[in-house]
């Protein structure tokens, strides 16, 4: 291709994929794009799940644990309660008939069964002690590893107002006192259960039998309970007195409600109503410490009725559903990036052919066809379009390289058109006035082939002073066989027309000769005639082709059609008449071919015979030329735009003296 | 231009419509000349023809030598007007035989062998 048609792909309309556009931004932006979207969705719907069933599991945790807590305190205590009321039982059935001794014996055997206990004593109602006793009220306890001994009336009868001997003494019942801080340090809770001797009067109130019990334990088995980071749990006494409280100076020296005063806290006060209702419950909680949203959960001990609580963090579970939560996203994340990269190299080997090629093509679409496309790799659908590229582009290039050589072949028989299309315009005379030293004729002819060499011709020489031959002549078909044909035709018509005058032998001869070798079946429609000037005397003779017209002076026109014989070429031994009309000075002749009478407009209308004669009558006044030229115009009105489909020609010749 | 070829009795008939000029005569030529051994008898149906050119008349020529040098009848018939004032003013009414109907063609022409 000449380089001077290639262009610039950018004018073709063809320019750069944009970023957004192409195939494998698409494809990661719309694969990573729903992944990352479904995860999102997979982490929301599984934080908010869990949330909630966390949340409901925290819950029943918190009743559990608050109610477990409180079951084994029970259990411990309720077994020493159950040691205590088993001897003030079997001292009552003994109606207290022991030595103090025995009583000591007693109290050292319990101290080694029950290591929770701390110590135990009998107070003797002082009015009820045996005389024989050396001691109002035994204690034992431990002190340290070994076992010691006291009488807490040593230092007289306080102990009478004490809690642990008044209550039971005067409620008549068994009585876990508030729990206190012992002179050790420890805190204690004492359990005091009276001791009743049968009378007639009614049972009599003998004593009290208390155990100690060391309250350390409690803190470890609480401090154990699984309640998490930033839970906790506690125990407060009926009086809502803490008796276990992670914080130190809360325990043994505040309650709930000292607490609530401090603090204006009117919440914690409600709480502590709640909890010391008797009945387990449960509430949300803000932690005083944290801040922190909690549930609190809380259960009632049978045993002391003191109650237990637990905490555990809502936040910190919301925590740690949120890192759950973030380790999920961070595991999502790198399987997205994983994503990304995976589909970016999938993408990417599969869109470089095709990038390739969209970079190559427009090169080829610009009319580059030596611009380099990239070689086909693998068997898929992309190297199979890049095979067939190359093949369309190989296709291409041979359609161009064989239309040059067809466009050159053209252009050479254009222009050996050309040259033929002047040679045969020299076999036809065109100088007019053809005899100008002569006044006697007028004559004038044109010819306008259809193609750049047609089939149509006319003819016309002095044969002496006095006779001029006029021919027109139109070959079968047109173009260059036509053109052939007319050129031997017109050679042999000269030839005869010089050998002998009689138009009708001209065309037997004539006839013959061009029969002879003729195959092809080639004919020509020939129409001759000698004029003789002085006289006016025409001999003509027609071979199937369009009568000519005589133009009389006298204004009428008409067909000379008669004799006529068939077109020459096709077979020999034709016969052909000559005919004979008188010109008149001033009569004329006109001699056409079909391509006047028959020339089409674009509708297909002919140009006909009527209108010929009109254009005749109405230019009879004017020269041959003017005529001729007059009935050309007009043709050419009639065809307008309509391909010219027959040889044009006219020869006019008028008698002048 | 369109050619249809018809068997009628022994008869080849190539109906021919529309034009037949310098641009058309090919297409005839190619088909009437490849067929014409094809059959004892060959007609040209013109009743379709609108118009005829000397080059279509060259086709008719060649058909009628041809079979007249193989002594196989042929003709045209239903000539319109137009054309068949071609065919009188060349002078070739007087070299091929033309009928004024299909039937009277085939009367004349396919005669039993």
């Amino acid at each position: 291709m000449n380089p001077a048609e290639r262009m610039n792909p950018a004018d073709l309309g063809i320019g750069p994929v944009p970023a957004k556009a192409r195939l494998r931004n698409r494809l990661l932006v719309s694969t990573v794009g729903i992944a990352g979207l479904i995860l999102c969705g997979l982490l929301l719907w599984n934080y908010l799940s869990f949330r909630e069933h966390l949340t409901e599991e925290a819950q029943v945790r918190a009743r559990f644990l608050a109610d477990g807590a409180a079951d084994r305190i029970d259990a411990t205590l309720s077994g020493l309660q159950s040691l205590v009321d088993g001897m003030a039982l079997s001292l009552s059935a003994t109606s207290l008939d022991l030595t103090l001794e025995q009583m000591r014996t007693l109290q050292r055997e319990a101290l080694h069964q029950q290591p929770g206990l701390y110590g135990t004593t009998f107070a003797w109602l002082p009015e009820r002690k045996p005389p024989d006793w050396g001691a109002l009220a035994p204690f034992s306890y431990r002190d340290g590893d070994r076992l010691a001994y006291h009488d807490l009336a040593h230092d007289g009868l306080d102990y009478l107002d004490e809690d642990w001997f008044a209550l039971p003494r005067f409620l008549g019942r068994a009585v876990w006192t508030e729990p206190y801080i012992h002179y050790t340090g420890k805190r204690m809770v004492t359990y005091s259960v009276p001791v009743w001797l049968a009378s007639p009067d009614g049972p009599l109130l003998a004593g009290v039998v208390t155990s100690d019990i060391e309250l350390d334990w409690l803190d470890r088995l609480l401090a154990d309970l699984p309640l998490g980071e930033q839970g906790y749990a506690l125990l407060i006494s009926r009086n809502g007195v803490y008796i276990s409280h992670p914080t130190d100076t809360i325990a043994m020296r505040e309650s709930v409600f000292s607490l609530a005063e401090a603090r204006g806290d009117p919440g914690l006060r409600q709480v502590g109503q709640s909890m010391l209702s008797g009945d387990p419950g449960m509430r949300p909680w803000i932690g005083w410490a944290t801040g922190e949203k909690s549930w609190l959960a809380w259960g009632r001990l049978s045993t002391t009725g003191w109650t237990s609580a637990v905490v555990i963090s809502q936040t910190q579970l919301d925590r740690e559903i949120a890192r759950l939560t973030q380790l999920q996203a961070l595991a999502g994340g790198g399987g997205l990036i994983l994503l990304f990269l995976a589909v970016g190299w999938i993408a990417r080997s599969i869109t470089r052919p095709i990038t390739a090629l969209s970079e190559a093509a427009p090169g080829i679409a610009a009319g580059n066809l030596d611009a380099p496309l990239p070689a086909p790799k693998g068997q898929d659908e992309i190297a199979r379009l890049t095979t067939i590229f190359h093949a369309m582009r190989d296709r291409l290039k041979q359609y161009i390289a064989d239309l040059e050589e067809t466009t050159a072949a053209r252009e050479r028989i254009n222009g050996e058109l050309r040259i033929a299309s002047d040679i045969q315009m020299d076999l036809v005379p065109k100088t007019f006035p053809a005899f100008p030293e002569r006044n006697d004729m007028d004559l004038c002819a044109i010819i306008q082939p259809a193609r750049e060499v047609g089939g149509d011709f006319y003819d016309f020489m002095l044969l002496d002073e006095e006779h001029v031959f006029l021919a027109i002549a139109d070959v079968s078909g047109k173009g260059v066989p036509a053109a052939l044909f007319m050129a031997v035709a017109r050679s042999l018509l000269r030839a005869e027309a010089k050998i002998d005058r009689n138009p009708g032998r001209m065309l037997e001869r004539l006839n013959d000769t061009l029969a002879e070798h003729n195959d092809a079946c080639m004919f020509v429609t020939l129409f001759c005639a000698v004029v003789c000037l002085s006289d006016g005397t025409v001999t003509y003779a027609n071979a199937g082709h369009n009568p000519p017209l005589w133009l009389r002076t006298t204004g009428s026109i008409e067909w000379i059609d008669s004799p006529t014989g068939i077109a020459a070429g096709p077979m020999a031994g034709l016969q052909y008449d000559t005919g004979h009309i008188q010109l008149a000075a001033g009569d004329g002749l006109l001699l056409y071919t079909d391509g006047v009478n028959e020339a089409t407009d674009p509708d297909n209308q002919l140009f006909g015979n009527e209108r010929l004669l009109e254009r005749l009558h109405a230019s009879q006044s004017l020269s041959c030329r003017e005529t001729l030229d007059a009935l050309l115009a007009d043709i050419l009105a009639h065809t307008g735009e309509a391909e010219q489909f027959d040889d044009i020609t006219m020869m006019m010749f008028r008698r002048l003296s | 231009m369109d050619i249809f070829c018809e068997k009628q009795s022994d008869a080849l008939i190539f109906v021919v419509r529309g034009r037949l000029d310098g641009s058309t005569a090919p297409a005839l030529q190619e088909q009437l000349i490849s067929q014409l051994d094809t059959a004892s008898t060959i007609i040209i149906d013109c009743s379709a023809l609108d118009y005829m050119a000397s080059a279509g008349l060259r086709v008719l020529l060649l058909a009628t030598k041809q079979c007249k040098k193989a002594g196989r009848p042929f003709g045209i018939c239903s000539l319109k007007d137009e054309v068949l004032e071609v065919f009188k003013l060349s002078g070739f009414i007087a070299i091929i035989e033309t009928f004024n109907s299909r039937e009277q063609a085939l009367a004349k022409l396919a005669s039993p062998a």
